[in-house]
């Protein structure tokens, strides 16, 4: 039994999506071509029969007229083969009963020669013509699937919003025209090719051979198709450079060889690198303009810093020096005064370097927590013990009731956070106004609320005041950098918390600082007295 | 009776602060030397038989605390850290090492006086009466031998383990101790890892001794690296 034609992968490539063949063969193919004579024989045999009933009232010239006219109809309808047959039937069929003496080839016949070559020249004439238009039909339809094929992927790809999407896409249209598996490579930053992270690759596509995927991109040149592995492997280029590589493994009966399928394909993959190439442009455009904006706020942190950091040192350089060159002119009271102007201004300074240096820590990203269970009012104790100098006359009410369980935080952060807090208390409300840390716990979480008697917060200001380098300008207040807010904000995040302020309805402005209360605290058995 | 100067070793790599210490130590009358570097300071030390040390951290030659081991190995006396900020593990090593206060630069004289005179104090305590035993404040009485406590002349009830945590802060009164230090020596060597037993317990004594416990008076938190009994 021969299973090479017919075995049962044929009958189900039948069945496959229809190929779209340009075959100037079609007319007679295999499957016409039988069919064609057997229909050419049969029409003749019919034209024998109309024939015959027409003979007694039709001239012999007119009954040709039938003949011709089968030929012609399996001319145009199978081509030139079976109209050939039956051209050299029909002139066989009228010779033998139409044309005495009948049932014999008479040499008196030879003029009816000149109807075989006629009918012979018509049915080459019109199989021709029909070849000719039947391919111009086939070309045509080809031609408009082809610009379907194209238009349908090119309005897809157009909407695609990530390299990923167009990858998706491509490969979803080369697999459906060319049925076959495909898949995208593209270089990495060095330029070799990586294996796509997400979606995994088919499993037919495991075979995809880095190296001649690799050997294809560097030479921009198509590869591929050896007697064990069928892949193919084309460089996907926009105008100057190759972009990536398409491995294209063809299924059941390889169609990319004809000339035509091969146009399409660059089409299409000329279609896909222009998609890649616009979305690589827009891609480069968009981190430029992120690039301007860094370098924006780079210079905006450099003039804030260069104003903040040169006030002070102007002060510590004027006055020491001052104190430096004294020739015995300074009362000791100036001196005094001069020296505290030095402390208090260094003082600053090494706020600010501070402050900036948190900044940097925390915007590097690498948090590490260094979280403990604290009791809240050691957490506020420790705060108000290390800001007992600058509170001076101030007086801070602690608010809380009982049993508040402890914090699992990293102390040293959460108390930065409350001393920058009270910092900006201090600095943007008269000196003698109260302050007011309120502590409250609902289910899940510990709210601590930093409040003042101050001016509050300018309106519509509430959120900005947590952005890096914002500053309320407020002349008659000593300025900061702007980070004081930025730095509470980033560590209370850190802690799974929130921090936010807003005004009080009795005045002033309060800061609240939410942290979760997401595992058990601690508790020990009480001891005996 | 006179007194002959204290000798305070500087253990200091930048000559500017070298400098400003020398500068302002020797009007405290206190007779000052300097060591650039940890082998230099450890050798100073052995042969000046100094009163105090004020070692930096951050040493070109080596680490601070490997300064602190080798004199630690042949002498108790007072040695004052100076770190860098945001350094408290540093600062918790060469406290758990045996440094006896700390200070973060940048520091105030006034500030480094203070923490000198209390570790000079502590150290002439400790060995001339290693007993300790009474402490009397307007408002606080301790009496560690005794058992006896009370404020404002209330005698306060304390548990076993708050009396013996107040007892170990007290004795080492100025002196910052971490929390290990203070753990080993109330619960013993295996409560290493519980510092939330003793910040309950702080938070409980403050409750009792403290008029405000949210602003304490005496019983004060060094943030990230242990406690500080003040008087």
């Amino acid at each position: 039994m021969n299973l090479g034609a017919h075995s049962p992968i044929d009958t189900f490539g039948i069945k496959e999506p229809q190929p779209y063949r340009l075959d100037s063969q079609a007319g007679s193919s295999a499957y016409h071509g039988w069919v064609g004579y057997v229909w050419a024989i049969l029409i003749t045999a019919i034209n024998a029969l109309i024939g015959h009933f027409l003979y007694e009232r039709l001239e012999l010239s007119n009954l040709v007229m039938v003949f011709l006219l089968g030929v012609v109809f399996i001319a145009m309808r199978y081509g030139r083969g079976p109209s050939i047959v039956a051209s050299l039937l029909g002139v066989g069929i009228f010779d033998l009963f139409f044309v005495a003496p009948y049932l014999s080839f008479s040499p008196a016949n030879s003029q009816y020669l000149i109807t075989l070559l006629a009918m012979l020249v018509v049915a080459i004439v019109i199989s021709n013509l029909m070849i000719n238009v039947k391919s111009q039909a086939r070309i045509a339809a080809y031609r408009e699937r082809m610009a379907t094929a194209l238009y349908a992927m090119s309005k897809e790809l157009a909407t695609c919003q990530t390299e990923q999407e167009i990858v998706c896409m491509a490969v979803k249209h080369l697999s459906h025209e060319f049925n076959s598996r495909a898949v995208i490579l593209f270089a990495d930053d060095v330029g070799c090719l990586q294996y796509p992270k997400a979606p995994e690759l088919p499993e037919s596509l495991r075979t995809v051979d880095l190296t001649l995927a690799q050997w294809t991109l560097d030479n921009d040149r198509l590869a591929g198709q050896s007697t064990h592995n069928r892949t193919l492997y084309f460089p996907l280029h926009d105008e100057d450079k190759v972009m990536g590589v398409l491995a294209l493994l063809p299924m059941g009966h390889a169609r990319i060889g004809l000339p035509e399928q091969q146009q399409l394909l660059e089409t299409l993959l000329r279609q896909i690198a222009q998609a890649l190439s616009r979305l690589r442009f827009a891609e480069q455009a968009k981190s430029t303009q992120i690039q301007i904006e860094a370098e924006q706020l780079r210079n905006s942190l450099l003039s804030a810093i260069s104003h903040d950091l040169r006030t002070p040192l102007s002060t510590i350089i004027g006055s020491a020096s001052a104190l430096a060159d004294d020739d015995s002119h300074l009362q000791a009271s100036d001196r005094l005064d001069l020296s505290r102007a030095i402390v208090d201004e260094a003082e600053r300074m090494a706020l600010l370097i501070n402050n900036l240096l948190d900044m940097a820590r925390l915007d590097a990203g690498k948090i590490y927590l260094n979280k403990q269970w604290y009791p809240v009012e050691e957490i506020i104790g420790s705060v108000l013990t290390r800001q007992h100098k600058y509170l001076q006359k101030r007086s801070v009410k602690v608010t809380m009731p009982a049993g508040i369980p402890m914090l699992y935080v990293d102390v040293v952060m959460i108390e930065q956070v409350l001393i920058n807090l009270i910092e900006n208390a201090i600095r943007y409300t008269p000196a003698s106004s109260a302050l007011e840390i309120t502590v409250d716990i609902s289910a899940q979480t510990t709210r601590i609320a930093v409040a003042d008697h101050g001016p509050g917060i300018p309106k519509g200001l509430e959120e900005k005041l947590f952005e890096k380098f914002y500053q309320t300008r407020n002349e008659a207040a000593q300025s900061g950098v702007g980070l004081g807010l930025a730095i509470c904000r980033a560590i209370v995040e850190a802690h799974g918390g929130q921090i936010s302020a807003h005004n009080r309805p009795e005045g002033g402005a309060a800061f609240e600082l939410v942290l979760p209360l997401d595992e058990a605290p601690p508790v020990l058995a009480p001891e005996d007295e | 009776m006179s007194k002959t100067a204290p000798v305070i070793i500087v253990i200091e790599d930048d000559p500017a602060i070298r400098k400003f210490l020398r500068t302002s130590l020797s009007t405290q009358d206190f007779t000052v030397f300097e060591a650039e570097t940890g082998k230099q300071g450890i050798v100073e030390a052995g042969m000046r038989k100094p009163d105090l040390l004020i070692l930096d951290l951050g040493l070109p030659d080596m680490d601070g605390v490997e300064v602190i081991k080798a004199v630690r190995a042949w002498s108790g006396i007072p040695i004052i850290v100076l770190s860098a900020r945001n350094h408290e593990q540093h600062k918790i090593d060469a406290l758990d090492l045996g440094a006896d206060d700390y200070l973060t630069k940048p520091f105030g004289f006034g500030e480094l006086l203070a923490r000198i005179r209390v570790a000079l104090r502590h150290a002439n305590r400790t060995s001339e009466n290693p007993q300790g035993e009474l402490f009397t404040t307007d408002n606080l009485h301790i009496d560690l031998l005794n058992r006896l406590v009370s404020v404002d002349g209330q005698e306060v009830r304390l548990t076993p383990i708050q009396f013996r945590l107040l007892s170990v802060l007290v004795k080492n009164v100025g002196k910052v101790m971490t929390h290990q230090q203070i753990l080993r020596e109330v619960w013993g060597p295996s409560y290493q890892e519980n510092a939330h037993y003793l910040r309950i317990y702080m938070s409980q004594l403050r409750q009792k001794l403290e008029q405000n416990p949210t602003q304490p008076r005496y019983l004060l938190t060094e943030s990230g690296v242990g406690y500080r009994f003040k008087i």
